[in-house]
């Protein structure tokens, strides 16, 4: 192997887990309380760095719904969380000010480290990780360390190359966001084998964390990672605006399979199937996630690229 | 890619029946699982006359987000309104719970599929009373009046469940011929997907269901789908289930006599909650691996149940092997249900045949 330089990154001395973002998402709802049980069973000494646990949206999570008034996973811009607070403002955009608050603020160097949260997704994506492109490079080792580390399901990089400042979501709010997408499971189902996944990965988080605040090299490489390019949606009747067609069984729940021009994308109620008719090949996932029906998407489209990440080592003050 | 829980019939699951027909053969037919009830007949060639089924209900979205049943019914009423249908019965297709089906949820605020038995039926509606039932009293006047002549004499309500439980019809007697003899039917044609019968031993006045309205009735619930998607393969069951049903109506209807038969019918004992934290009753368990998906597989006394989140392994306590079914479902984790038990036995079904009245 090339001799790569050893790229030096600050100590890692903070990290948020956060379940509950959506109410309904229940490995992150359960996982939170039983994070909080072992520190009060074992003590602090147990995580390598100080560790905040949190519910994120708790009065979704006590009627069991992914939101009150707003998707809170969609109130982390810098617009929104800067926007003035009035008797009319959503609940969630109060809350996700409160996180940043808690959590943030997002882009300071007050911002919390490594900030971890949890989702579930009814498509079968495995276990996911999700992460914006600015977090580079603890993301990505992170991310490779779980993928040699866990076994049981398939696990992949999800990489959105959007500015920080429009970045959406809870875990942007820390200088290294990530988040643990495991699925598929059904909205407000807890499901034994999923909870263990999250639990391994965040446990391998924290793992990983131990090793590089070690101070040891940790080995760079390459790695694959799936950025977004776009969205379909189901077709709809134009008047009402219903779905019209189901997923055709041939795609539903071959997420980060190839779909190829000619492949069979949805089935119409009368039989008839509706191809992908497009020229270029892609990568399908969220594919029937349930929570997206009511956003227009079917389901995304990835390509997947090579990324070289480098060797790094942790920095002592 | 991970393997889904489709209809699938666990092989741990075909020992565990292999293991109670060895326990049948060694015990007397007293004991075992299968306790035979007496019979309604004296004896099996018995010709039973029925009644022709003049006027069928096919209701969807009595629970809004259960979607198998909400576009079963939306495309039924779609074809009806371009002239494509002609029925040689008279169905009648309901959309029953069009608020919830628009928000995309179970209910808005009262579980419309719990406010059928007699005492909400005759309860009086005033400004504050739940939106679902006074839908339920509607649909009452609709379909019904529950117990009375003019009721419909068949209703098939659409349902999904999470639960791994393949095709069932669910209904509160083990002696409706007509039920009995439409699941034996459903048995036979349908290749892809298991049909079971289960039984909620409950009177009709307490019955408390969309499908007790009628003279004959069951709810057709079919999953595993999680709730506010439709998945292709389950809709198509559904729509092939509803499909065989009207077929075997029309055959009934038109004088065929259908055979003889028996059938495994799944009644209800009990049912299971999760265990709860005293203080905050916030589940601290999910079902065990080893049960989850495994609906009507042998549940023995020692089974692994349910796993804490700190990875303890708590066991089934009861003294009776019994069949669990309705696990994991998520509307039920509200009603204090992780799982319900049922007992397995055989039922005689005597030949029927139509009569004009």
């Amino acid at each position: 192997m090339l001799h790569m330089e050893v790229v030096t990154i600050p100590i890692l001395r903070r990290m948020a887990v956060c379940g509950g973002t959506h109410g309904n998402e229940m490995s992150g709802v359960y996982l939170v309380p039983e994070l909080e049980r072992q520190r009060k069973e074992k003590g602090d000494s147990i995580w390598p760095i100080p560790l905040t646990t949190v519910l994120s949206n708790p009065r979704a999570i006590k009627a069991c719904t992914r939101y009150v008034d707003k998707d809170l996973n969609r109130c982390f811009t810098s617009d929104i969380l800067s926007s003035p607070i009035t008797e009319s403002t959503p609940y969630e955009v109060r809350r996700a000010q409160e996180l940043n608050t808690l959590l943030g603020p997002k882009a300071t160097d007050d911002a919390i480290d490594i900030v971890c949260d949890l989702h579930n997704t009814t498509a079968n994506m495995g276990l996911t990780i999700i992460s914006y492109s600015h977090s580079n490079w603890i993301c990505l080792h992170i991310f490779r360390y779980l993928q040699t580390l866990i076994t049981t399901v398939p696990v992949r990089l999800v990489l959105l190359d959007i500015p920080i400042s429009e970045a959406y979501s809870l875990e942007s709010v820390g200088k290294y966001g990530i988040s643990l997408e495991v699925g598929p499971q059904p909205q407000g189902v807890i499901r034994a084998d999923i909870f263990n996944v999250m639990k391994e990965g965040v446990n391998g988080v924290l793992e990983w964390v131990r090793k590089f605040n070690s101070g040891q090299v940790i080995e760079g490489g390459s790695i694959e990672a799936f950025t977004v390019e776009k969205s379909i949606d189901f077709p709809r009747d134009p008047e009402t605006k219903t779905v019209m067609v189901t997923i055709h069984p041939q795609l539903q729940d071959q997420d980060f399979c190839l779909l190829k021009p000619g492949d069979p994308m949805f089935l119409k109620f009368s039989g008839e199937v509706v191809k992908y008719e497009d020229d270029e090949q892609f990568h399908p996932l969220f594919i029937n996630e349930a929570a997206y029906y009511e956003k227009g998407i079917a389901f995304h489209l990835a390509k997947k690229r090579t990324l070289t990440i480098p060797s790094i080592q942790a920095k002592k003050d | 890619m991970r393997r889904r829980a489709e209809f699938v019939e666990h092989s741990q699951c075909h020992s565990s029946i292999q293991r109670v027909q060895s326990d049948l053969e060694n015990s007397g037919p007293e004991k075992g699982m299968d306790r035979e009830r007496p019979s309604h007949l004296r004896n099996k060639e018995d010709m039973v006359m029925l009644p022709v089924l003049s006027r069928v209900a096919v209701c969807g979205g009595t629970h809004g987000n259960e979607l198998s049943g909400v576009y079963l019914v939306r495309e039924r009423l779609k074809k009806r309104r371009k002239g494509e249908v002609m029925e040689a019965v008279a169905i009648v297709t309901v959309m029953s719970n069009p608020r919830a089906v628009q928000r995309c949820v179970r209910y808005t605020e009262t579980d419309l599929n719990r406010c059928f038995s007699n005492a909400m039926l005759s309860l009086s509606l005033s400004e504050k009373s739940p939106y679902e039932l006074v839908l339920s009293q509607e649909l009452n006047t609709l379909l019904g009046p529950k117990g009375s002549t003019e009721a419909v004499d068949l209703i098939c309500d659409l349902h999904n469940t999470t639960a791994n439980m393949g095709l069932c019809l669910i209904t509160y007697s083990d002696s409706d011929w007509i039920c009995l003899h439409i699941c034996k039917h459903l048995q036979r044609e349908m290749a892809t997907i298991p049909v079971r019968y289960v039984h909620y031993d409950y009177p009709p006045s307490e019955a408390y269901s969309l499908d007790s309205v009628g003279k004959h009735g069951f709810a057709m619930e079919i999953g595993p789908q999680p709730h506010g998607l439709i998945r292709s393969n389950v809709f198509t069951a559904m729509q092939e289930a509803v499909q065989l049903m009207l077929d075997w109506v029309r055959l009934f209807n038109s004088g065929t006599q259908f055979e003889g038969s028996s059938l495994d019918v799944y009644t209800l004992v009990k049912s299971i909650d999760y265990p709860r934290d005293p203080h905050t009753h916030s589940i601290t368990a999910a079902v065990h691996p080893d049960l989850q998906d495994r609906d009507f597989c042998l549940l023995h006394p020692g089974d692994p149940m349910f796993l804490s989140f700190s990875g303890e392994t708590v066991r089934y306590k009861g003294k009776e092997p019994l069949y669990p079914f309705f696990i994991n479902e998520s509307a039920y984790y509200e009603k204090g249900v992780a799982l319900s038990l049922a007992r397995r036995r055989k039922v005689e079904i005597p030949a029927i045949h139509s009569r004009r009245i």
